[in-house]
């Protein structure tokens, strides 16, 4: 683990301007206001809503993150605009710096969004709703672990700066979106005939299909889900440490056999 | 085997790209000395950068070595004592320069003890505005964004510079300033690379140059030697008298010895000599007839003539 960029990748996120009104706007504001009008005005839960407090707000603070590398020093060719990251001139091993950029983005990114998960729940606490503390606790765990199994998806792709992987990373991570946004049961109806009844279950089918593979290229953890339960969900957690180790040794195997350097992709 | 005082030693380098069409390094071999200050030129697309690429580590090669003081350069303890200054770099707009200097002394993992100290001394041997060193790095000028580069060089007292276009963007302060910094190193024996279109300084602060031509080292010219064949001798005078009375003279003299003056003004003129000997004989000739020089130095033409050749016409 490297300090320096531990630091520093950390305070890249508080103090790039654009960054932080990005992940304010879209970590906090949006979602606690969101909670607040809608018991304001007595209304239900939206999706929307449900999805800016869960993994999909997770990502989309992550993206805010991320853009711009949060705290490499960098080399511009003159002649393609392409980087050469100053650092690893440094006695810095490429191992060391992702690793080391995954802790820092990880844990930024789930401190904001259980900040987020804690202040929905005081809002709601504020309007009669009943929190207890071990809900919160494993919304801000939830968020936590939906941050670190994120961020080495996102580390992966960008580290990797291969055009077929990022298209693909990108495609994929649209397929994981549709799965979280839309629940298959969201398009269940009655069974229609004909044509309508074909558009129904081919709806059916792909936002089913979206949910399946969103679970196994992200897998995440309930929390609450695996407190209360009778057996401990070790397959659920089998499968996010897994996943996570593939994305972190991608990251560490492609960024150290990737040549940092203009005209190479 | 490394050969004994070498210290930066390429071998058999070759790189290309987009699956071997670009040849961007052609079995590469050179040989720095410790204490040297090697120049690197060459037309664009000559493969420089990538060469420099490689000496950082950065690149994989296809084939061939890199080694520094015998080790390979991605060993830690070969980047702790290498100072690179880029040609271009991109910094984080949110850090000021105090941190950006910071995050290299961190990076570099000097004693953190030493942090505050070694940053101010970076700063102020750059000559960088103290009222600047803590604005954000948005806020600041090319000129001062170069001097921050090569303030981070200083960090971590490296042995071995990697210095690529290092008076790019500078002010003429700024390029004495690079000088003064060159200079310091080379009086503590630091072994240096530098990168550079521009060919004064190449000569100036350089031992040799090497001349890269399509991916290879087509010469190797010694620029601290003695001047043995023709060159154009450049002299410089204070003009005290009347108008064009010394050029006149240096003219005369010229004559008389059977030189050709080349170019010449008020205060300066370029000379044909054959060599050190004449060189020395009409310098020795100019101050006896009472013209005070102030300068007098072997104009070393051929690294412009290297650019001016065939490809392949210079044998290394």
């Amino acid at each position: 683990m490297n300090r320096a960029i531990l630091k520093f990748t950390a305070m890249s996120c508080f103090l790039d301007r654009i960054k932080v009104v990005y992940v304010i706007f879209m970590g906090l504001v949006i979602p606690v206001g969101m909670k607040w009008e809608t018991l304001s005005r007595g209304a239900a839960e939206s999706q929307t809503f449900e999805m800016f407090t869960g993994s999909v707000g997770v990502a989309l603070v992550l993206t805010g993150l991320c853009l711009g590398a949060a705290g490499t020093s960098t080399s511009r060719s003159a002649y393609s605009g392409e980087c050469l990251p100053l650092i690893f001139s440094r006695p810095l091993t490429r191992a060391e710096y992702v690793v080391t950029k995954w802790c820092a983005i990880a844990l930024v990114c789930g401190a904001i969004t259980a900040l987020q998960n804690i202040l929905v729940a005081f809002v709601g606490m504020c309007f009669g709703e009943v929190w207890t503390v071990q809900i919160i606790g494993a919304q801000v765990l939830e968020r936590l672990l939906d941050a670190g199994i994120l961020s080495a998806a996102f580390l992966a792709t960008m580290l990797a700066r291969n055009r077929i992987l990022q298209v693909f990373a990108m495609a994929a991570f649209y397929v994981w979106l549709v799965g979280q946004t839309l629940p298959p049961v969201s398009v269940a109806g009655p069974n229609l005939p004909g044509l309508d009844g074909v558009q129904v279950a081919g709806g059916q089918m792909f936002f089913l299909a979206s949910h399946r593979i969103g679970d196994f290229l992200l897998p995440g953890i309930h929390v609450y889900e695996a407190m209360n339960a009778l057996n401990f969900p070790w397959i659920e957690l089998v499968c996010y440490v897994s996943t996570l180790l593939v994305y972190l040794f991608a990251a560490v195997a492609m960024t150290t056999r990737r040549d940092f350097f203009y005209g190479t992709d | 085997m490394q050969q004994p005082g070498v210290c930066i030693e390429v071998r058999d380098l070759s790189k290309s790209y987009k699956n071997g069409r670009v040849q961007a390094l052609d079995s590469v071999n050179l040989a720095v000395y410790a204490g040297e200050v090697l120049g690197l030129i060459g037309p664009n697309g000559a493969g420089k950068s990538t060469l420099f690429g490689c000496l950082l580590g950065l690149l994989r090669p296809d084939a061939g070595s890199v080694h520094f003081d015998g080790k390979p350069v991605d060993y830690l303890s070969v980047r702790r004592i290498t100072g690179y200054v880029p040609e271009r770099p991109d910094f984080e707009q949110w850090m000021t320069g105090r941190l950006f200097l910071e995050y290299h002394h961190m990076l570099s993992r000097c004693d953190p003890s030493t942090m505050a100290a070694t940053v101010e001394e970076c700063l102020t041997t750059v000559e960088l505005d103290p009222a600047v060193w803590g604005r954000r790095l948005g806020t600041y000028s090319r000129g001062m964004l170069q001097r921050l580069n090569l303030a981070q060089l200083l960090v971590g007292k490296p042995r071995i510079l990697l210095l690529d276009e290092p008076t790019l963007g500078l002010d003429p302060v700024g390029v004495k300033i690079v000088r003064k910094v060159i200079r310091s190193f080379r009086q503590s024996g630091v072994t240096a690379i530098i990168n550079s279109h521009q060919l004064d300084e190449i000569e100036r602060e350089c031992d040799r140059v090497a001349f890269l031509r399509q991916g290879k080292v087509e010469k190797i010219e010694n620029l601290k030697g003695s001047v043995s064949g023709p060159h154009v001798l450049f002299l410089r005078w204070t003009e005290t008298g009347s108008e064009g009375q010394h050029s006149s003279l240096v003219r005369s003299l010229a004559q008389s010895m059977g030189v050709t003056v080349q170019e010449a003004n008020r205060s300066w003129a370029r000379v044909g000599v054959a060599g050190g000997e004449q060189a020395a004989r009409l310098i020795r000739e100019v101050v006896a007839a009472g013209v005070p020089v102030e300068e007098a130095v072997a104009e070393r033409a051929r690294l412009e003539k290297l650019f001016e050749s065939e490809p392949g016409s210079q044998g290394q």
